[in-house]
């Protein structure tokens, strides 16, 4: 098990390099200069000094290698766009909204999404299975540029019974919350009935069926906890997917969260700031992946047993 | 198997705890949705106007401030937040006319117009107590233009004789040894002698300006590289103290008891929060918990006729360059000319931009100064060719004549905001419809579309323009030969003598009329093709009184704001 963490250790350390690398290649391929609009107003002369104090003026394999340099001691550099701040402290900052963001909308989705789940699978070829499948198919589609003003609105303004934006008391969580959650309520209750149905197609209900063991005890004892396994797959994925920030929720209720820093960070070609968050996307995602893997290692013996043995 | 068993389980009672933990959190949620909704309305109830005395004001703003530093300071947001924490040698009064503000009077101007000399009140000190001397103004001047700042509107402190020279140097010698030459001079603890590289009419003006505030050289000093990065490490000596800075989120100021002018100022505290999204600011606006809330094009249709909606005139101009040496049909004048004439101006500011923007009439918009103390667009009247169709059309056909050119498969490059778009589908049907020409559109990201403009690879491209300082010369400059926003390739002997001519004139009624023959020529050729004069409108607690919005530089000035009834 050890060398077997270990080796996805390794990967997980080149794929983030092939990302830092990729990212600082393709960064630099980006049209514009990162001294904005005003640089233009500047001379020659003073544009160049500005390049040499930033070290634009010198070849980009040299660039890179400063920068990786400085990456491995955790130092992401200064902004462009924010010349006083630097980007770690920016992701630190609003990272912090971001991630609470990202997990209340989880913990909405997971509850909602697998008790629906739960409920459709229950009812199947039902009504109520049809009704919770149709609110899931409703969640796919309806994206969330249109549930968040929809919710900003009609909760915020019209009804009053939630602020309508901002973010600073309890009561600014839930709507915003509620707006990312619902495209992940309707992954969950879809998958969860899928996984349900699989379950309860399997001998061992059979099993426990004539056994006599009532309704209630096969469906707690053993449908869900079985059902639940593949859905807990994928919500690493998701997971690091809700709380690394989402440009539309964060604008539509001034959230002061990373998603809006990174298309930002494109429009004025931050290079250190859209680098720096390329590779902390990065590393959040092959870090839960990272972890999956070790916890499908735990889990099932043949997958680390298999492979490169 | 049995780890299997072990490692299900645990997950199973994972999410079930955080599912119970969830409901908790869901409880709670609901059962808070009394005190939450008592929340949103207690925040309404704060802000909302109920007493004559409420002294506090929310407002929205669209932006974080990049950097709280006078030298580094280059965007609007970050202009705005200074204003209201420091303070210049003047500041614009609601006309844009420059008062004393830590200036004791109005400067003493020798006779050729280079040097300036200013008495400080006396007394003055810093938020933090210390006190403020002419030394904090050299200290500024001298710390802007050194390149190791990294200032982009250095250029404009580097007006001060000896500027261009500092910015310039190449290493720390170099830099002091030019500093040190630079025609900024504390004659004693109250009195600043500024020598320019030669005569500015709107000087005086543009000490009012952001980038030539003092600073305190102990405290920037002390901050480093960090400087303006956080209200710890901000300082200035205006009407108001920044307090907290939650970056992204919300910034407090609170009055400052030590400005000079302490008693004029009525508001004790004033909350920006950062709304990005307008449609949420007007949702705020709406439960009353902000008192000011921008507002675009067809979100003012609600508010039309209501005393809450308010126009903001700016000093920006729309306009599209055609690019004359990538499409040679483009050097010949008639053809700028139908290009020009075939567009119904009337129909970008009522069709596409939908802002209170009105058609351009010229290149200097409307409210610019001429640096004689009129209106240049008053004075100077109208000088763009009225919209045309059918002499378009004829225009096109002599100058494809003439010039024996052809026009080549058109594009049109700007902006892919959503007004960008829409200016660009609007043109090209109008080039369709009036001259029968087919132009194909080019949506580009801002600094895409900037650094096609500026690299001249494009053929015609839709830009803007914002003014830097109140005078024609921040517009007229632009199009001198060869200059970097030249990117047309438009060149005119007459037109750079009467621009160079303008910018050493002392005669500031011979120079206004420089600058209008400059205007007229640059216009009657069709050299650049202006669209509209740009406004913003917004949505005000109608009791909120004297928020001023200058039309360039801050987006408002909260000095004299006040609540009334």
């Amino acid at each position: 098990m050890l060398k077997y963490t270990l080796r996805r250790f390794i990967y997980m350390i080149i794929t983030l390099w092939v990302v830092i690398t990729a990212t600082f290649f393709l960064m630099k391929l980006l049209p514009g200069n990162p001294f904005g609009e005003n640089a233009s107003k500047l001379s020659p002369e003073n544009l160049q000094i500005l390049r040499e104090q930033y070290g634009l003026d010198k070849p980009v394999w040299q660039q890179y290698l400063k920068y990786m340099g400085k990456v491995v001691q955790g130092d992401l550099g200064v902004s462009y766009q924010y010349p006083t701040r630097e980007v770690v402290d920016i992701i630190k900052h609003n990272f912090k909204a971001s991630l609470e963001l990202g997990a209340e909308s989880l913990v909405f989705a997971v509850i909602i999404g697998l008790l629906l789940g739960i409920f459709a699978a229950l009812r199947h070829n039902k009504a109520g299975d049809y009704t919770a499948m149709l609110i899931a198919i409703i969640g796919i589609s309806v994206p969330s540029f249109v549930v968040g003003p929809l919710l900003s609105y009609f909760v915020g303004v019209k009804w009053g019974i939630l602020p309508p934006g901002l973010w600073n008391g309890p009561e600014h969580r839930v709507l915003p919350a509620l707006a990312l959650s619902f495209g992940t309520i309707a992954i969950l209750a879809r998958m969860m009935r899928a996984s349900m149905l699989d379950v309860a197609g399997q001998d061992y209900i059979k099993t426990a069926k004539s056994k006599g063991i009532g309704g209630n005890a096969i469906v707690w004892n053993h449908m869900i906890r079985n059902a639940i396994l593949p859905v807990v797959t994928i919500l690493g994925p998701i997971a690091a997917n809700v709380v690394t920030g989402t440009l539309i929720v964060e604008e539509i209720f001034s959230v002061p969260g990373l998603g809006h820093q990174f298309v930002q960070s494109i429009v004025t070609t931050d290079y250190t700031m859209i680098a720096g968050l390329a590779i902390f996307y990065a590393a959040i995602l092959i870090f839960v992946m990272f972890i999956t893997d070790i916890a499908y290692g735990l889990v099932d013996p043949r997958i680390r047993l298999g492979k490169g043995r | 198997m049995k780890t299997r068993k072990i490692v299900s389980g645990i997950l199973t009672l994972t999410l079930l705890g955080a599912s119970l933990v969830a409901c908790g959190n869901n409880n709670n949620n609901a059962g808070s949705s009394p005190s939450a909704s008592s929340g949103a309305s207690s925040s309404a109830s704060a802000s909302a106007p109920s007493s004559s005395s409420k002294t506090e004001l929310v407002m929205n703003y669209r932006a974080d401030p990049p950097a709280l530093d006078v030298s580094i300071a280059e965007s609007a947001a970050s202009f705005t937040i200074l204003g209201a924490i420091s303070e210049g040698l003047y500041r614009l009064d609601k006309d844009l006319q420059p008062q004393p503000a830590l200036a004791d009077g109005m400067p003493t101007i020798s006779e050729d117009g280079l040097v300036y000399t200013i008495k400080l009140k006396s007394g003055l000190t810093w938020a933090n107590g210390d006190p403020l001397t002419a030394k904090d103004f050299v200290y500024s001047f001298k710390r802007t233009v050194d390149p190791r700042t990294k200032a982009t509107y250095g250029f404009m402190v580097a007006w001060v004789k000896g500027g261009n020279d500092v910015l310039a140097a190449k290493d720390d010698a170099a830099i002091k040894a030019a500093q040190d030459k630079m025609g900024v001079v504390a004659k004693d603890d109250t009195t600043l002698e500024i020598t320019l590289d030669h005569p500015i009419p709107f000087f005086t003006a543009q000490l009012a300006f952001l980038n030539f505030y003092p600073q305190n050289e102990k405290f920037v000093s002390a901050q480093g590289d960090k400087s303006g990065a956080d209200a710890d490490k901000v300082l200035g000596a205006g009407p108001f103290k920044l307090t907290k800075w939650d970056h992204e989120q919300q910034l407090v100021l609170e009055k400052n008891d030590k400005y000079w002018d302490a008693a004029n100022v009525k508001l004790t505290k004033v909350t920006l929060n950062i709304v990005k999204d307008t449609a949420t600011g007007l949702n705020l606006y709406e439960t009353g918990a902000t008192d000011y809330a921008d507002v675009k094009g067809d979100q003012m249709l609600a508010y039309d006729g209501k005393p809450d909606l308010q126009m903001k005139k700016e000093l920006v101009t729309g306009y599209l360059n055609f690019q004359a040496t990538k499409v040679p049909a483009f050097a010949n004048v008639k053809v700028r000319q139908a290009f020009t004439m075939a567009i119904d101006r009337a129909g970008v500011a009522n069709l596409v931009l939908k802002n209170g923007s009105v058609p351009s009439t010229g290149f200097v918009p409307a409210g610019n100064q001429d640096g004689n103390g009129k209106d240049f667009r008053t004075v100077v009247g109208d000088t763009e060719a009225a919209f045309d169709a059918a002499k378009a059309k004829q225009l096109l056909a002599e100058g494809l004549a003439e010039s024996g050119a052809t026009l080549p498969k058109l594009s049109i490059i700007g902006d892919d905001t959503e007004t960008g778009k829409k200016m660009l589908e609007y043109l090209v049907s109008q080039w369709k419809t009036n001259l029968g020409v087919d132009v194909t559109t080019e949506p580009l990201p801002h600094a895409n579309r900037l650094d096609r403009e500026l690299s001249k690879n494009y053929q015609i491209v839709s830009s803007l323009w914002g003014a830097d300082y109140n005078d024609p010369m921040t517009w007229l400059d632009m199009f001198l030969t060869g200059g970097s926003f030249n990117t047309q390739d438009w060149s005119n002997a007459e037109y750079d003598k009467l621009v160079k001519a303008a910018q050493l004139e002392t005669d500031n009624a011979k120079r206004a009329d420089e600058m209008a023959q400059a205007e007229k020529i640059l216009l009657s050729e069709a050299a650049v093709t202006p669209l509209y004069f740009r406004s913003s409108p917004f949505v005000i607690n109608p009791k909120l009184k004297d928020l001023i919005l200058p039309p360039y530089g801050p987006d408002f000035e909260l000095k004299w704001a006040h609540f009334e009834g």
